[in-house]
């Protein structure tokens, strides 16, 4: 779970309130709009663990979806009602809602959207509210239903928040928190690949099972979209796309807007991606996780490290990440090493380290705890996070019992 | 907090240097976190999401006969775990134990409730049971070499003969990738765990690694003995056979196929109707065939040939619609082709090939996708020039060869990776050239020697670059 730092002011754009049971749908749909307004513009309790932590979260949610977010998205199902911190949230917005019913400015009685995640209603949300079912929509189509919402509301604001679609390559890399316990080698890499200047094209991560890996993709995938850049992740522990058909048709969906000719065929074929990659004026990232899978698989695999990646060298404005027990080795490929670099990624064994990140989530978490976790797990990221997320997680439940 | 704590450490100070076992841990105490109301249920689904590759709502709802409401909160929770991912699988979302936690869980499970774990992967067996897509297949027998091992076995030994013909090779990876995650976690045992090896073999033989395989197939061969499984016996000799024919130990190659005749012999005999064994008989004629003209000892290797033509053709016969055994068919009239030609006889080496090719023409017609019979054309094609080549007609020779020439052009624009297309590409535009330079078109034959020379550059390229 990646935080973000605080806007100015706590002044949000927009707050969503839950029930946790949703947690996965309202995230993706937290995520699209968060993509299009900015970073730290978007209220999700998740993202801002840091500062809930304490005694006063009760206060801070009060005012965060009372009055600093200028819309409250009120994400209704029947578990929304019957949760502690919902109810106090909900409080919150039922004030808001009373108080704007007396409001002169008419804006304030848009400042509450009700969104249908689940079954069920919620005291004070009334029979005869419209409420929009996000279940039945894609998560943009819900994003665009919010923005829409947000521009009757803040107009001028809107414009000039909104990060414009086909974005370059930035310059330098963006400020972003993604969340990662040490990996201060690596995730700077990934930024730096991520930019204009930037001489890598390939950047491969290779490490043993729960040493971060796909976390480190998927945070890439994250800084990918806030930076507006189109992404393909594919994953091969999907056995089906270890064929190079539902591989082409993977990359077909997820970047078909900047594949044209891809996405125009009846079956894609790697002739056509690759003249379309050569024809990109926008960057693209595409990202190959769990890459030991297709080791197995040997003329695909040959296919990809022969082919695909050697486009990296023709075309300027497309990066790979690779991560995998098993990797491509860019000594090995005459036609793309100049490109790529590979690091290998290690245990974090550093205590300080550990207790610097879960600090974030929780500063209550016993450092001599901490150090039990990290020498008892063998410094193995993937453990280490669990326990230390799950003890985090259940402090933060006793002190709300 | 302190003594649940304390008594976490010293359980974890017990599995130290163990990660599969540290992530169970881990797991267990993330679960253990959760309102007592949930943990059972919780334990349930996560023991199901453990046997299973990959989970939903529809398959722990199936899996564990509950209803969809429980489905969906087990869902619901099990992804707020940080060792549960979610991936994409064709349109739907699906998730997954990360692969630490998931291997550790299900070791775990297996050794402590045996009966558990076998319940869970029998039931996962009946819901892929009716998946006839390859990778249904391939799920459907993983879950059933977790229960009951001799029918998994069996059903191993069937799918393996099924696909020998005509799956494509990306299946087979796939077949081969599930066996070696049960193989490594030694959840395999006697003819299961053969019969898993031989599938392992056969995806390393299509990756070219024959030459490694030595230990292997002894391996392979020792368990077939110990448990009596003549059939997995065969395959072993087989691959001994490959092996040696590979390393050039061509009297090695020779007894072990030959003694896999021995013992297929015996099978045709004991079970005349079992129409697999006769087929299996056609395999090793022709593999001591080869053999034997490796050795020069070309009218040993006719003899042997007829013997797998004869067979070849009742089979073809019995099922005109059987793919498998018209490619079959088509391969032992090459291998008859061969064999005719190096005596000279180049009449009835050309009948052969030209029957051959009538079958290659059918089967690339029928599944135009599958780039082995497209390549199998292209060999039949070529193998006719040759026979023309010699006739001195060369007119004839050239058009055959420039058939062969556009179906490796084909197959070479699909994957530029493949070394042996490449190679064969290379290999028919020299012989393009070569027909040419006879002609006396000298210009067009330095072109296609050219493009030969061109491709063997790539090769050479290639093969720097390919550490496999």
């Amino acid at each position: 779970m990646p935080h973000r730092e605080l806007p100015n002011n706590n002044q949000f754009l927009v707050a969503f309130s839950f029930a946790g049971e949703q947690r996965e749908l309202v995230r993706s749909i937290a995520e699209a709009v968060e993509n299009r307004l900015g970073v730290s513009t978007v209220f999700l309790d998740e993202w801002f663990e840091y500062y809930l932590a304490g005694s006063d979260a009760d206060l801070k949610l009060q005012s965060i979806y009372g009055t600093s977010a200028r819309l409250a998205v009120l994400c209704v199902s029947k578990r929304y009602g019957e949760k502690p911190w919902t109810l106090i949230e909900h409080d919150a917005i039922r004030e808001r809602i009373h108080k704007s019913r007396v409001s002169d400015n008419e804006k304030d009685r848009l400042g509450v959207l009700p969104i249908r995640v689940g079954d069920g209603d919620v005291a004070g949300v009334s029979f005869n509210t419209i409420i929009q079912d996000a279940r039945n929509r894609s998560v943009n189509e819900t994003a665009d239903l919010i923005i829409a919402r947000l521009g009757l509301i803040e107009p001028e604001n809107l414009k000039a928040q909104q990060i414009p679609t086909g974005s370059p390559w930035p310059s330098e890399p963006v400020f972003y928190e993604p969340g990662l316990a040490d990996r201060t080698g690596q995730w700077p890499a990934i930024q730096r690949l991520m930019t204009a200047a930037s001489k890598l094209r390939i950047l491969i991560f290779e490490g043993p099972s729960g040493y971060s890996k796909s976390t480190l993709l998927t945070a890439a995938a994250r800084y990918a979209r806030v930076l507006q850049i189109p992404v393909a992740y594919v994953d091969f522990k999907d056995s089906l796309v270890i064929s190079q058909t539902n591989f082409l048709r993977r990359l077909r969906l997820d970047l078909g807007k900047v594949l044209p000719t891809l996405r125009a065929c009846k079956e894609p074929d790697s002739w056509t991606l690759i003249e379309d990659l050569r024809d990109l004026s926008s960057p693209v990232l595409i990202l190959l996780d769990t890459y030991e899978k297709l080791t197995e698989s040997k003329e695909f695999a040959e296919w990809i490290e022969n082919e695909l990646l050697s486009e990296a060298e023709q075309c300027p404005q497309l990066r790979f990440l690779i991560g995998g027990q098993k990797t491509p080795d860019p000594k090995n490929n005459t036609r793309w090493r100049e490109f790529a670099d590979k690091k290998n990624l290690d245990r974090i064994s550093d205590h300080q380290v550990w207790k610097d990140w879960i600090q974030q989530k929780n500063p209550h978490v016993d450092d001599k705890h901490v150090e039990g976790i990290v020498l008892g797990m063998d410094g193995v990221p993937a453990n280490i996070s669990t326990v230390l997320t799950t003890l985090a997680e259940k402090l933060v439940r006793t002190s709300v019992s | 907090m302190t003594d649940n704590f304390s008594d976490f450490l010293q359980r974890l100070e017990a599995v130290k240097g163990d990660p599969q076992a540290q992530a169970v841990l881990a797991a267990e105490f993330a679960l253990s976190a959760r309102p007592d109301v949930e943990q059972a249920f919780l334990k349930t689904a996560l023991d199901a999401a453990a046997v299973l590759h990959w989970f939903d709502i529809g398959l722990l709802e199936e899996i564990l006969e509950i209803s969809l409401e429980e489905a969906e909160a087990s869902v619901d929770i099990l992804k707020t775990f940080t060792f549960v991912e979610y991936f994409r699988r064709e349109e739907n979302e699906v998730c997954n134990i990360h692969e630490i936690t998931r291997l550790g869980w299900r070791k775990q499970l297996a050794r402590e409730d045996t009966e558990r774990f076998q319940g869970l992967s029998m039931q996962a067996a009946a819901y892929f049971a009716n998946d006839l897509t390859p990778s249904g297949r391939i799920e459907w027998i993983y879950h059933l070499l977790c229960t009951e091992s001799g029918q998994g076995a069996t059903e191993l030994e069937k799918l393996y003969r099924d696909w020998c013909l005509t799956v494509h090779h990306e299946d087979i990876y796939g077949l081969a990738l599930v066996l070696r995650e049960l193989e490594d976690s030694q959840m395999l045992e006697s003819r299961a765990r053969a019969w898993a090896l031989i599938v392992i073999a056969w995806s390393q033989e299509l990756h070219g690694e024959t030459a490694q395989l030595a230990d292997l197939a002894n391996q392979i061969l020792t368990l077939a003995k110990v448990h009596g499984d003549l059939a997995a016996e065969v395959e072993a000799l087989v691959l001994i056979g490959d092996v040696s024919q590979t390393l050039g130990k061509l009297e090695t190659a020779q007894t072990a196929f030959e003694s896999s005749l021995t013992i297929l012999q015996k099978l045709a005999e004991c079970d005349p109707g079992n129409i697999g064994w006769q087929r299996e008989q056609g395999g090793a004629y022709n593999r001591v065939g080869d053999v034997l003209q490796a050795q020069g000892k070309v009218e040993a290797a006719q003899a042997v040939f007829e013997q797998a033509l004869g067979i070849s053709q009742k089979l073809a016969e019995l099922d005109p619609s059987n793919a498998g055994w018209q490619r079959e068919l088509g391969v032992a009239l090459n291998r008859m082709g061969g064999v005719l030609q190096a005596q000279g006889k180049l009449e009835q080496a050309q009948a052969a090939f030209e029957r051959s090719l009538a079958i290659s023409q059918e089967l690339a017609v029928l599944d135009p996708s599958n780039a082995g019979w497209q390549w199998g054309l292209g060999v039949a094609h070529s193998r006719i020039g040759e026979i023309l080549q010699l006739q001195g007609k060369l007119e004839a020779a050239l058009a055959a060869f420039e058939q062969a020439l556009n179906i490796c052009r084909h197959l070479v624009e699909l994957d530029r990776g493949n070394a042996a297309w490449q190679r064969g590409l290379m290999g028919a535009y020299h012989k393009v050239g070569c027909v040419l330079e006879v002609q006396g078109k000298q210009e067009s034959a330095q072109a296609a020697f050219r493009e030969a020379f061109t491709i063997k550059r790539r090769l050479v390229e290639l093969e720097s670059s390919d550490s496999r």
